[in-house]
């Protein structure tokens, strides 16, 4: 019998989760798990195990949680599993080349975008903001540069004018499940074919803000609705109605004209709330007022809170 | 110590049932360390005789992490024991770069002599027993890709097969 294929998986949100349990649902060996240290979350400030690592723990595989790999310990012990190869999906955490050499066959990198475009650490939701017509997963072998390695499998998906930054981040998180399984087949029998990436056509996604979701009414309605999209389910979009934060979950741009100063509010409705944007109109249809859960306009007027009056000016911060 | 030639499926030779072996000589220690050495080159943890066209009953295994736990098996009688089903991805000497799923309860009993011909029994778990059985199965004429549907050993066989031509 030839050796089983170990694997070590690195990774620490839910669309990392994704991919380990794609993986462990084709039987692969999984000899170790990778994943940040806990964070305090939810109230109370608790610290709570992450997607992966719950995952790992009900499997019991062991997890190893280190803060960098800075120190010598942490990279002996990883080589100390003696992994042929380790699949890594958004671990957050910087390789150096000591830990990329360590497995047999180096890192797998699960990445959701179509690279060269869209290197770096919020591929979904700056392809959205982009107006892109598709996205996908690209698996990569992983070098000391910002996903910069050589490619070895693609797989595309349109983005559709509905799509959300949840949506399209829950379909690419099984996308990247189904590639890297596909790609650790091919690995087994030699045939992974790598592609070096045209670095001329990068391009880069950087971490979202908090800052950046605040809308900026003087933008076109078209780029606002589609941060809007992108930054559901987080950071979520948001304006300001005398102080008050308001948040937007959803909204369509209209080509209305309109020559109302941005941020105006121009009809509010059972369907929608408009305003006039620096380009266009956008008719918000699900928002979040302080203290509130989101609800639609219909509730909104129904609550009969002063919030979101007719003819009011939202803050607009150009 | 001489590295063997593992055979290939599908060549016929994998389909032999091994005979009993019944001499416990210096021969059979020297065939003993050369399947270790092959098995260690492959790399593999487990070698059937029959892989290196011996048709003796005779199975070497070490699924250490540092080649420190080689184990003979000659005659080895295996008895699968209670426990649940598990799916495991296999991969074989004689089907070499194809990893497929194969279920088996990992839990076994097995009776076998040493290279001194000396009898004993253990019980073994997880993937000494998936190997165990695996190697076995090679003494009878069996191999993995039999537990496979069809189209996934025809397909495995078509891809070696064209593997080989290239070879010639």
């Amino acid at each position: 019998m030839s050796s089983p294929l170990k694997v070590i998986f690195a990774g620490t949100p839910d669309f990392a989760a994704s991919a380990l349990q794609a993986l462990l649902d084709a039987n692969y060996q999984i000899v170790a798990v990778y994943t940040q240290p806990d964070r305090p979350a939810g109230r109370g400030n608790k610290l709570l195990p992450g997607p992966v690592k719950q995952l790992a723990l009900k499997h019991t595989i062991p997890v190893e949680q280190p803060l960098n790999f800075k120190n010598e310990e942490d990279r002996q012990q990883l080589r100390d599993y003696e992994a042929d190869v380790m699949v890594v999906a958004a671990y957050g955490i910087i390789l150096p080349q000591a830990v990329l050499d360590a497995p047999k066959r180096g890192c797998l990198n699960i990445h959701a975008s179509l690279l060269p475009r869209w290197r770096g650490a919020a591929p979904i939701q700056r392809a959205i903001i982009a107006g892109d017509q598709e996205s996908g997963i690209t698996i990569m072998q992983m070098e000391a540069g910002l996903d910069t390695g050589p490619m070895l499998l693609k797989t595309v998906t349109p983005i559709s004018a509905d799509d959300t930054g949840r949506t399209l981040h829950d379909r690419l998180a099984q996308m990247g499940g189904e590639a890297i399984v596909k790609a650790l087949a091919l690995l087994q029998e030699d045939k992974l074919q790598a592609e070096r990436q045209q670095d001329d056509l990068a391009t880069y996604a950087h971490k979202l803000q908090k800052e950046e979701a605040r809308i900026d009414w003087s933008e076109p309605a078209s780029l606002i609705q589609r941060k809007i999209a992108a930054f559901n389910p987080w950071p979520v979009c948001f304006t300001e109605d005398n102080g008050q934060t308001i948040r937007i979950w959803a909204a369509s741009a209209s080509a209305d004209m309109s020559k109302a100063k941005p941020g105006t509010i121009l009809e509010r409705s059972a369907e929608a709330v408009k305003v006039a944007c620096g380009e266009g109109v956008l008719s918000i249809t699900s928002l979040q007022l302080p203290g509130g859960k989101p609800i639609s306009c219909k509730d909104l007027i129904n609550g009969g809170k002063p919030l979101m009056q007719l003819g009011q000016v939202l803050e607009i911060t150009s | 110590m001489s590295k063997l030639q593992i055979l290939e499926f599908p060549d016929p030779r994998l389909r032999t049932v091994a005979k009993p072996v019944q001499t416990f000589d210096a021969a059979l220690g020297q065939l003993i360390d050369d399947m270790f050495e092959t098995m260690y080159e492959a790399p593999g943890i487990g070698l059937a005789a029959t892989q290196v066209d011996v048709h003796k009953r005779i199975v070497v295994i070490d699924v250490s992490e540092d080649k420190s736990e080689p184990m003979v098996f000659i005659n080895p009688d295996i008895e699968v024991l209670d426990g649940d089903p598990e799916e495991m991805q296999e991969g074989c000497l004689s089907v070499p770069g194809f990893y497929e799923s194969v279920t088996r309860i990992p839990h076994v009993k097995i009776r076998a002599q040493d290279r001194n011909g000396e009898s004993y029994e253990m019980e073994a778990r997880g993937l000494l027993a998936v190997c165990l059985q695996h190697e076995v199965d090679h003494l009878n004429g069996k191999l993995y890709v039999d537990y496979l549907s069809n189209v996934k050993r025809t397909r495995i066989r078509k891809k070696l097969e064209k593997q080989h031509k290239m070879r010639a």
